[in-house]
């Protein structure tokens, strides 16, 4: 039996063995040098080649960078429309709160200041319940919608449809498959504009940030796209059947109804504990 | 194609007469103003050839006291003021008879300026830029 106990509220990435045997691999053996060229067609294929998630539209983006994760995504947004010159919602990813940054409800949306929206988020584990609304509004209000899909890796049932005009890029990592030693993304974008990563991907076509992409081209040979919901579905599965839990769209987190039917709760030293 | 933000930032000095501002895109009328400070807009460009352009009229013999100094101008977020100073230039429309007289004294008036942004007369003020923009302010930058 599962000890309850171990599903905690604090969210915690699901560094298995065979994540972790990757790193010492990555460290101990040799490996081939990866251009930024060779990269971004193969990380292209990698992230958009999920069977879990599916993102209608990608073809209206066809300019593809990469990135040092999505807070490097975030950054480069916010070295270019200013710290005040964009707005989030309520329950948006900590980093902005720690920044004193702080969100707003839909209805106090500012016409013409571009918003980023973290999709997945993390108070439903899945698409935002107002994301239909919220379509509704930054097309009247003239909002450029900048979606942070960071956490898509570790989800599974997501459709979104880019195709609509105010959603203006979006950006995807590796990350939070516990590979923060690593942090290596890509962002997509309907039309580039100057700020920080066009500028370090200009530059990328030398000799720069070359372990980036290697290493990233090195993980993606080495992990399935779906890996989270294929390593560990059944486990989830069975872990929330017996708990009385709830799933989510994430692998590592579901609704606890028994304590608070809105917060996230991890399973991950379940899934640590038990995979086999 | 990309849809660019176009704002340009002007400060006017007159007396009773406002001076006459048309902005373009190429051959798009995008603005018609006499004294806002603060003009933006977008323009749809082809990744091609552009030019941003601005006529400014109204100054006549009737009204001495009547400049327009153009202080920023920032397309797609991106303030050029560095672009600006070295590839716009200003097509002069010399005040008569002043120019008459100028040109019988001797005096060889310029028909272009380079990077002039104080506009004293009628003149019509352009900057050649080409789309699409990020490329181009990084070929700027690199050719410096």
């Amino acid at each position: 039996m599962y000890d309850i106990n171990k599903v905690l509220p604090k969210i915690r990435t699901v560094s298995d063995k065979y994540i972790l045997s990757l790193k010492d691999k990555w460290f101990q053996d040799t490996h081939a040098h990866i251009t930024w060229k060779e990269y971004v067609p193969q990380a292209q294929e990698w992230f958009l080649g999920s069977k879990l998630v599916d993102l209608h539209g990608t073809g209206h983006f066809p300019y593809v960078d990469v990135t040092c994760g999505n807070t490097q995504f975030i950054e480069s947004f916010v070295l270019k429309y200013g710290w005040d010159g964009f707005q989030i919602l309520n329950g948006e990813y900590a980093y902005y709160g720690l920044m004193g940054k702080h969100g707003v409800e839909l209805e106090d949306l500012e016409p013409n200041k571009p918003m980023i929206v973290t999709l997945p988020d993390f108070i439903t584990g899945g698409i935002r319940w107002e994301w239909n609304e919220l379509l509704r509004i930054a097309e009247d209000r003239n909002i450029n919608l900048h979606l942070d899909f960071a956490w898509t890796i570790m989800a599974r049932d997501i459709a979104i449809d880019l195709t609509h005009p105010r959603i203006q890029s979006f950006g995807i990592s590796m990350t939070k498959l516990s590979l923060n030693w690593n942090r290596v993304g890509l962002r997509w974008s309907r039309q580039r504009t100057m700020d920080g990563i066009t500028i370090l991907n200009h530059y990328y076509k030398s000799d720069i940030n070359t372990n980036l992409f290697s290493c990233g081209s090195f993980l993606m040979n080495h992990i399935d796209r779906d890996y989270g919901w294929n390593t560990y579905g059944a486990l989830n599965k069975d872990i929330c059947e017996k708990l009385n839990l709830k799933q989510t769209k994430f692998v590592h987190c579901v609704h606890n109804p028994k304590q608070d039917n809105t917060g996230l709760h991890c399973i991950t030293p379940l899934l640590l504990e038990e995979h086999v | 194609m990309e849809n660019i933000e176009f704002q340009l930032k002007f400060k006017y000095t007159y007396n009773d007469i406002l001076p006459d501002i048309r902005i373009y895109v190429d051959d798009d009328l995008k603005m018609v103003t006499q004294n806002e400070e603060h003009c933006r807009f977008w323009h749809e460009c082809d990744f091609n050839d552009h030019v941003l352009r601005i006529e400014r009229t109204g100054k006549t013999n009737r009204c001495p006291e009547q400049t327009v100094e153009l202080k920023q101008v920032i397309v797609d977020g991106i303030d050029i003021r560095n672009i600006v100073w070295i590839n716009s230039y200003n097509e002069n429309y010399w005040p008569e008879p002043w120019a008459t007289q100028q040109r019988e004294a001797g005096e060889d008036l310029e028909k272009y300026t380079e990077a002039e942004l104080v506009f004293g007369h009628n003149c019509t003020w352009r900057l050649p830029f080409t789309s699409p923009f990020y490329n181009y302010v990084m070929g700027w930058m690199l050719n410096v």
